[in-house]
């Protein structure tokens, strides 16, 4: 698996016909509860989520994220130390941030802790770019929000050049300037995959095209139908720039169970206590069951549901969107670790399997 | 909340939009505040629909009254607003802040039938102008550019998202009315806000439909909330008319129908600060992500 995330490279499984399909799954590092539903330590919380990366692997998922969060329910700070630790119980799973918030970061040290991820998991880094869904960086390193377009602008360049290996020379406002600096630790077999998570901007559909990125769209409510346009948005502006094809993924929230009926019964009172909570600091509407089943049904953005009902409606996305990857967001604060892992095999052991099974049907009917 | 000084304005009901022309009636707009040429506008286009008034059918296949649509901003909503507009009918060009060959592309995928053009044109050829903008970038609009023009205000203040910004820390007033402070020349309207923008283009509905969900159109213009109206009731919304930029605040982020998936009679209850749980109808309340802007 190790070559099929580089681009381009590997079998040609993908509805595209020139990227393989690749299933990921990502955790933001919601604090999970014990058997009494109270919360576990931080602390318990990261030991816990190495335990989720290992098994991830062992199950046969191609990739495990942790997306940069700075909250009490989300501890997950520091996501490359973390990636790191499952690294070296790990052998096949690429490991990367989903997202690492690049606004409020400095390029240069998330070059330097993901190339040395690189290294320690002989080739298996990745970067997902973005804002993330959260701001709680902002304020924490001493960033102003209404900069958040300069910031994501010139750092992504810069990104793209220290990727790029060899001595940088940048000038910008947002960091010191470099003059042919050599930055280390240098990369063993050229850049690392990079991704841009895209929740609805154009113009970052664009900036991951000019730099040569390639696309995560990040799709967390209503008709992921509705994102197929920024795809072909994407495909078209990677041609005009001169570039070589790059995959399409999708990122979205789900949860697995045995049967339908246990996934959204676990999965529902968290999501509702979750999105309350946010709901006051980023406006989003506070759900009702009747939202709830719209967005775990077939139209909606949810994966919640069986191994059967989530690979069928995975397949039917990818289709839609001419992606090839598919990230799984599992965990939602205040489920149980038992739980997370229990969704953690069935979608390495079942829905993986499963889409691969729906998707080479759909290509051999085409 | 200012709903003690709030009129929502009779409106002419599901059964006949668009916009009826009883609310088009030339009396309407003699008090008026609108600036001259918008005035012009709005009489010559009164002529001809007069004898359809009894055929809401015929009426709806008119063109619009005020037809040509400028979006400034091509960020999370511009583009689906403007997309909105062409398939509304709308004759409707899309700017940033720079070179249209810089969006010529987005345009292209994402708004096919708009035309990409320099701000300044795209404003001097319309009769509407939509404000998509990032709030943050609003200082860094030239009033001039929008002089004289019905601006709709799609913006949001929304400081945990966006920043503390200080033009808009006056928590006594709207965001609009600081926008329409600094826009002095223009009429503003406050609607396109309290929308996701990504369900502002799953949610339309046609004129009847029990799913056609409510949207606010504040103003102090009566003609240019009118006009404003016509084009919600257009794209697929029952427009709601509130009658001042000041009761435009109920919009606003937190406010009663910010995000609310609501249909006309919900949303006016909502907006009069009344429960609405008597009501045989209810439309669900989607999750709708952020507000228009982000």
């Amino acid at each position: 698996m190790t070559a099929a995330l580089s681009n381009g490279v590997g079998d040609s499984a993908g509805q595209a016909g020139q990227f393989p399909l690749v299933f990921g799954l990502d955790t933001f590092g919601d604090v999970t509860y014990d058997d009494d539903g109270r919360p576990l330590p931080h602390a318990q919380t990261i030991r816990n989520v190495v335990e989720e990366g290992v098994l991830a692997d062992q199950v046969g998922a191609d990739f495990f994220g942790i997306g940069e969060h700075h909250t009490d329910d989300f501890p997950l700070s520091a996501a490359d130390v973390v990636l790191a630790a499952i690294a070296a119980r790990t052998t096949s799973i690429h490991l990367g941030s989903a997202v690492t918030v690049l606004s409020s970061d400095d390029p240069v040290r998330v070059f330097q802790r993901y190339s040395t991820l690189n290294a320690i998991s002989n080739g298996r880094a990745e970067v997902i770019l973005g804002r993330g869904s959260s701001v709680d960086s902002f304020p924490l390193f001493g960033y102003d929000l209404a900069d958040y377009e300069e910031l994501f602008e010139e750092k992504t360049t810069l990104f793209a050049e220290l990727l790029k290996g060899g001595p940088v020379t940048w000038e910008g406002a947002t960091r010191a300037s470099l003059r042919h600096q050599d930055v280390v630790p240098h990369t063993e077999s050229g850049p690392f995959p990079t991704w841009i998570g895209v929740g609805g901007s154009p113009q970052s559909v664009i900036r991951a095209a000019r730099h040569g990125f390639s696309l995560m769209l990040a799709i967390i409510g209503g008709s992921p139908a509705r994102f197929a346009p920024f795809s072909q948005l994407f495909q078209q502006a990677v041609e005009r720039f001169g570039r070589a094809p790059l995959p399409v993924g999708v990122h979205s929230p789900g949860h697995l169970a045995v049967t339908d009926e246990k996934a959204r019964e676990e999965f529902w009172p968290h999501y509702l206590e979750v999105i309350r909570r946010v709901s006051r600091t980023r406006g989003f509407a506070i759900p009702t069951k009747e939202s709830f089943s719209y967005e775990t049904g077939p139209q909606g953005a949810l994966y919640v549901g069986s191994p059967d009902t989530v690979a069928h409606k995975i397949a039917a996305n990818l289709t839609t969107l001419g992606a090839t990857r598919f990230d799984l967001k599992y965990g939602m604060g205040g489920l149980s670790h038992q739980a997370l892992m229990t969704n953690i095999e069935l979608y390495g052991t079942q829905v993986i399997p499963g889409v691969r099974e729906l998707c080479t049907r759909q290509c051999q009917r085409d | 909340m200012p709903t003690g000084t709030l009129t929502v304005r009779p409106s002419s009901g599901a059964m006949h939009p668009p916009s009826s022309l009883s609310t088009w009636a030339p009396t309407e707009h003699s008090d008026s505040a609108m600036p001259d040429g918008a005035q012009a506008a709005v009489s010559s286009a009164l002529e001809a629909p007069r004898e359809t008034a009894g055929s809401p059918l015929l009426e709806a296949a008119l063109p619009p009254r005020l037809q040509r649509i400028a979006v400034l901003g091509t960020g999370h909503s511009g583009p689906v607003i403007a997309r909105a507009a062409v398939a509304a009918g709308y004759e409707v060009s899309i700017a940033a802040s720079g070179d249209p060959e810089n969006i010529a592309l987005i345009a292209q995928v994402l708004v096919p039938g708009a035309e990409p053009r320099w701000a300044a044109d795209a404003v001097k050829n319309s009769d509407i102008v939509v404000l998509a903008l990032p709030l943050h970038k609003f200082a860094t609009l030239d009033p001039t550019l929008v002089a004289d023009k019905i601006v709709i205000d799609a913006m949001n203040y929304w400081p945990p998202t966006d920043g503390v910004q200080e033009m808009f820390e006056d928590h006594q007033r709207g965001s609009s009315e600081i926008v329409a402070d600094r826009l002095s020349r223009s009429t503003i309207v406050k609607t396109l806000n309290h929308i996701g923008y990504h369900d502002l283009e799953d949610q339309r509905r046609p004129v009847g439909s029990p799913e056609r969900r409510a949207l606010g159109v504040a103003g102090d213009d009566t003609g240019a909330v009118d006009a404003v109206a016509e084009l919600i009731e257009r794209i697929g919304y029952d427009a709601v008319r509130l009658d001042s930029l000041r009761a435009g605040r109920l919009l606003q982020p937190g406010g009663p129908v910010f995000g609310a998936s609501l249909c006309r009679a919900e949303f006016e209850m909502a907006v009069r600060g009344e429960p609405r749980g008597a009501l045989p109808h209810k439309l669900a309340e989607t999750h709708s992500k952020q507000g228009a802007l982000r």
